[in-house]
């Protein structure tokens, strides 16, 4: 007799008949094993209403006031919005008379025939250099409010693609040391609290800041693009341009370099082969990259309101004004045409991110040596790429060092007055006023409670919509968050669930101060989880879960045995990810925590900023920046071991 | 231990139909093998066997046991797959114990036991600490034939297990999973899209093509006596033809031959067709018949042909010839190199086999 045949034969029997973890009558296996069979389940319900209490319903009612007046449906504010020129320019003309084709063409016919290009001197950072420089000369159009809003957007995609591109080309085609950290640090900028972004700006390029001082100290002519777009520009410039370089490096480690090769050996020059080869397959990350780029600078908020005041005002920045104004209706049916633009826009990008996941990883070339010796330092493109570095050093490292340098100086040399301020506040600080410590305090708590929610949520996303027909949908609806603007989500929330939802009978829904605080950091922060888990879980070989299944798995056990583990390092990025968009929020807390005593570390360091100086809050920025440092180093070595248990060999980011 | 049935099995996506009413009963301890090119269906059928779908129609039981709605956990197959899904993050010994987190082993032993017992069965004894990603990719693939054999399941399932190997290392691995599945006596469904291997470890084949069983039947069978011009062109190599019956009555007397004509030629054919019950063929009969190239022979025979010579292979023991004759190709082996431009053949009406007559 076999020995398979040693196991009894009880057909009909709708279990298998020696299934191992239901067989006691503990009850502790009994619910285990039901949490295994449902808990994928559960967990997609409860997600599910998470997102609508804490999002899709405190969103709703704001944009609500859009639609509804007077007990009937309207479109009047969204109306009112699309045909006022003031915010959308130009076209308001053509929403109003869709039907005067002739005279619409007209007017672009004359705007077409109005570019001019005119030769003059090369200008750079306010320098007039003898270059000649062929300039565009375009008519002057009305853009309004949103086409503002977009033109700055694509000047800020134009800016952080041109910026991050060669961040790729050095990151994938070189070999260098600290290269692997360079590359993780690209992460950095883009979970940077925007406050904090904002006085590093001011500290670099302000009027007295360190790139002026510099410019000094040399004999140069200074630069002043404080409050102007230039300066929005490159601070949007510094968040999105490592994301490009991120993506990009990404697609480009993948290029197989036997297509380069077969290239080559068709008769293609090296130039010829990358145009032909590698470009066509960098383009969808770039395209991915820059369309993210738009979508988050076209919600920008925190940046220009700081650098560029109401005269550089984005939509974001008008519904805050208009809300401010109570003006609800007026600043809903604004935040629907952005939410609108924004949402098509995130559906776009997924699109193509679940194109780009499609494309199989290659063997990439070999990097070469970024400093073979030092000799070879004097050719062409090394020069290149260290002027390259410069730019990187003035825009990127220049911001963060100079908050840090302003947090220790004082007119005239160095200072500890602006840490001592932070203790002494802490120490007799009066009982209304902002203490560094609960700050910390409340940051590292709300962080925390967001990474635990958020996590969950996002794997339980990520792994619901793989490969589901409705995917697609479902996870454009649960990014969500990512294309709603900011402002209307901490509204909702405060008139939603701070006062309380009321359900039938006498019972609400009521979450208060932090527990609204984290739902709505939770909310923010779960996207990112579900984009740093989906595109490895995309990855993970179907055979693998249904060998899982067919050995005795449940659905819910082959998540936690087989996924989890293989998906590891996308959890641990996502679960950073969460962290330090919780640090950073803003703009619900700010709303949440007004007058209680949960104010977090960005809350600070608004409250810190002074007319004369920058130095109290720089110096809770500094602060702040060494706790959010800690943090990640804590998460990495947490998900590092997590990572060891788990994910040997598994896909890697 | 147990038969398997598959009753009117359909499977559809949207407008797609990927399988359409297929019945098949499959033996206790029956190696039982679908083939068929890609896109045939063979390997949605076994999905639905393992349960990671849904059948649109029909029904598949285990014996008695009806599996609808039984998910995959609970219905006791193993599977081993292509590219053999190991998990790279556990050892060769927790691969191969995962499934007995959740069931017994079979018979009075320890886990442990059991998973060196199936390591020493796949000739993999001793590798269990080893990680998965160091073996070869036959000895993966052996790895997941243990894993798959661990719990003691009731129906094995092996979709394509050796399509990812070389030439060499399918041949011996097929050879230990036939053995092994001798041993354990164990119920298997295999799909592979390789005809020739279907034919070598099979108690019998299922011929797939397009969503649909063309032939059920023993190695030899589908080989000999094809139901279908599909399956007569699929399984192995041959010639086929088709032509109209002119005369029923010829050739001697007391062993009937029917005359055939194909194009200008005329053959003898054997009288009956022997797929549909050995009806007789009739005047104006359309018939498609097949000949195996080792068949054709260049000596004196009943029937003639003389083919342009194309092109030849030479393959150690035979040497191929691909001709042409009345414009369509005929392949033909032979056993010397004939330098020959062209070739007159010829073969006896017992070695044709008439597929289809309308």
């Amino acid at each position: 007799m076999s020995e398979a045949g040693a196991r009894d034969e009880s057909g009909g029997d709708k279990d298998a008949p020696n299934r191992r973890s239901e067989s006691g009558s503990r009850p502790i296996a009994v619910v285990t094993g039901w949490l295994e069979r449902h808990g994928l389940g559960l967990a997609s319900v409860v997600t599910a209403l998470v997102v609508l209490v804490i999002f899709y319903f405190p969103v709703g009612l704001v944009l609500r006031e859009a639609v509804f007046a007077d007990g009937g449906l309207t479109f009047d504010p969204i109306a009112a919005v699309l045909l006022d020129p003031f915010y959308t320019g130009a076209l308001a003309d053509v929403l109003a008379h869709p039907m005067a084709v002739g005279r619409h063409l007209g007017a672009v016919w004359g705007y077409v025939t109005g570019i001019r290009v005119v030769v003059r001197r090369l200008v750079v950072l306010g320098y007039a250099t003898p270059l000649p420089w062929p300039n565009l000369v375009m008519p002057s159009v009305r853009l309004g409010l949103i086409g503002f809003t977009a033109y700055q957007a694509a000047l800020s995609t134009i800016l952080s693609v041109l910026l991050g591109l060669p961040g790729a080309y050095v990151l994938s085609r070189f070999s260098f040391r600290g290269r692997r950290f360079l590359r993780s640090l690209t992460i950095l900028p883009f979970v940077l609290p925007g406050i904090m972004v904002a006085i590093g700006f001011v500290a670099m390029f302000g009027t007295n800041g360190t790139l002026n001082d510099v410019l000094r100290a040399v004999g140069l002519p200074t630069v002043d693009i404080l409050f102007t777009l230039k300066i929005v520009i490159l601070a949007h410039a510094f968040y999105n341009a490592p994301l490009v370089t991120r993506v990009t490096t990404a697609a480009w480690e993948s290029v197989d370099v036997r297509a380069v090769e077969t290239a080559r050996s068709l008769g293609a020059s090296p130039l010829r082969a990358f145009r032909d080869v590698i470009v066509p397959q960098l383009l969808p990350a770039v395209l991915t990259g820059a369309l993210l780029t738009f979508i988050f600078t076209f919600m920008t908020f925190p940046i220009v309101l700081a650098l560029g005041g109401l005269q550089l005002a984005t939509v974001e920045v008008w519904v805050y004004r208009r809300v401010q104004q109570l003006e609800i209706a007026e600043a809903a049916a604004l935040a629907v045409v952005e939410t609108a633009i924004s949402l098509v826009l995130t559906y776009a990008y997924l699109r193509y991110e679940a194109r780009q996941a499609e494309m199989g990883t290659g063997t990439p070339p070999e990097r070469e040596p970024l400093v073979p010796s030092l000799r070879s330092l004097v050719s062409a493109r090394r020069l290149a790429i260290a002027g390259y570095g410069v730019v990187v050093l003035v825009v990127f490292v220049g911001p963060l060092a100079s908050m840090v340098i302003e947090s220790l100086s004082g007119g005239t040399g160095f200072t500890l007055r602006w840490y001592r301020f932070l203790v002494e506040r802490q120490a007799t600080g009066a009982g209304f006023q902002t203490k560094p410590l609960p700050a910390v305090r409340n940051s590292l708590f709300f962080a925390a409670g967001t990474v635990a929610i958020a996590v969950p949520m996002g794997v339980t996303i990520s792994v619901v919509t793989r490969r589901q027909r409705w995917g697609g949908l479902v996870q454009s609806m649960a990014m969500a968050p990512l294309a709603v603007s900011g402002i209307i989500t901490g509204i909702g929330l405060l008139q939603g669930l701070v006062f309380g939802i009321p359900l039938p009978g006498p019972y609400r829904i009521q979450l208060t101060g932090p527990m609204a605080i984290v739902a709505a950091h939770a909310v923010s922060a779960y996207p990112f989880v579900v984009r740093n888990v989906s595109p490895l879980l995309a990855r993970i070989d179907r055979a693998m879960v249904e060998s899982a299944r067919s050995l005795g798995a449940t659905r819910g056990r082959a998540l936690l045995d087989v996924e989890l583990p293989l998906v590891a390092s996308g959890v641990v990025a996502g679960a950073a990810f969460a962290l330090a968009i919780s640090i950073g929020e803003f703009n619900s807390t700010v709303i949440l925590a007004e007058g209680a005593t949960s104010y977090t570390m960005p809350v600070a360091v608004e409250r810190y900023l002074g007319s004369r100086t920058l130095g109290p809050a720089s110096a809770m920025g500094t602060v702040m920046l060494a706790v959010t440092a800690a943090s990640f180093v804590v998460i990495d070595r947490l998900g590092g071991r997590f990572e060891r248990e788990g994910g040997r060999g598994g896909p890697k980011p | 231990m147990t038969d398997l049935h598959l009753d009117g099995l359909a499977k559809r996506y949207g407008e797609t139909t990927a399988l359409e009413a297929i019945d098949a009963d499959v033996r206790e301890g029956e190696f039982f093998t679908l083939v068929g090119p890609s896109g045939c269906g063979k390997t949605t059928t076994l999905r639905l066997i393992a349960g990671f779908e849904e059948p649109t129609e029909g029904g598949i039981r285990f014996g008695d046991r009806g599996m609808a709605g039984v998910p995959p956990e609970d219905r006791d197959v193993g599977i081993v797959f292509q590219n053999y899904a190991l998990f790279p993050h556990m050892t060769v010994g927790e691969n191969v114990g995962y499934g007995l987190r959740f069931r017994d082993p079979p018979g009075d032993v320890t886990d442990e036991e059991r998973i060196s017992n199936l390591l020493e069965l796949v000739d993999l004894a001793g590798f269990e600490d080893r990680d998965p990603e160091a073996l070869s990719g036959g000895q993966q693939q052996r790895v997941a034939l243990a894993r798959a054999l661990a719990p003691g399941p009731e129906v094995l399932l092996l979709d394509e297990p050796m399509s990812a190997l070389d030439a060499r290392l399918r041949e011996s691995l097929r050879r230990t999973v036939r053995e092994i599945q001798q041993e354990l006596d164990i119920t298997t469904v295999y799909v592979t899209h390789d005809q020739a291997e279907a034919l070598a470890v099979s108690d019998r084949v299922a011929v797939m093509n397009d969503g649909r069983i063309e032939q059920v039947g023993s190695p030899q069978d589908v080989y000999r006596r094809p139901n279908t011009e599909f399956v007569a062109r699929f399984v192995g190599e041959n010639n086929v033809f088709s032509g109209r019956v002119v005369e029923t009555d010829a050739g001697d007397p007391d062993d009937t031959r029917v005359r055939v004509a194909i194009g200008d030629a005329e053959w003898l054919l054997p009288a009956v067709e022997p797929g549909v019950e050995g009806q007789p063929l009739r005047e104006g009969d359309r018939v498609t018949f097949c000949v195996r190239p080792a068949d054709l022979s260049p000596e004196e025979a009943t029937n003639r042909l003389t083919v342009d010579v194309r092109y030849r292979e030479f393959l150690g023991e035979v040497v191929r010839v691909h001709g042409e004759w009345n414009g369509r190709t005929v392949v033909v082996r032979l056993p010397d190199v004939l330098e020959d431009d062209r070739l007159a053949l010829g073969f006896e009406p017992e070695d044709v086999h008439v597929v289809e007559a309308r």
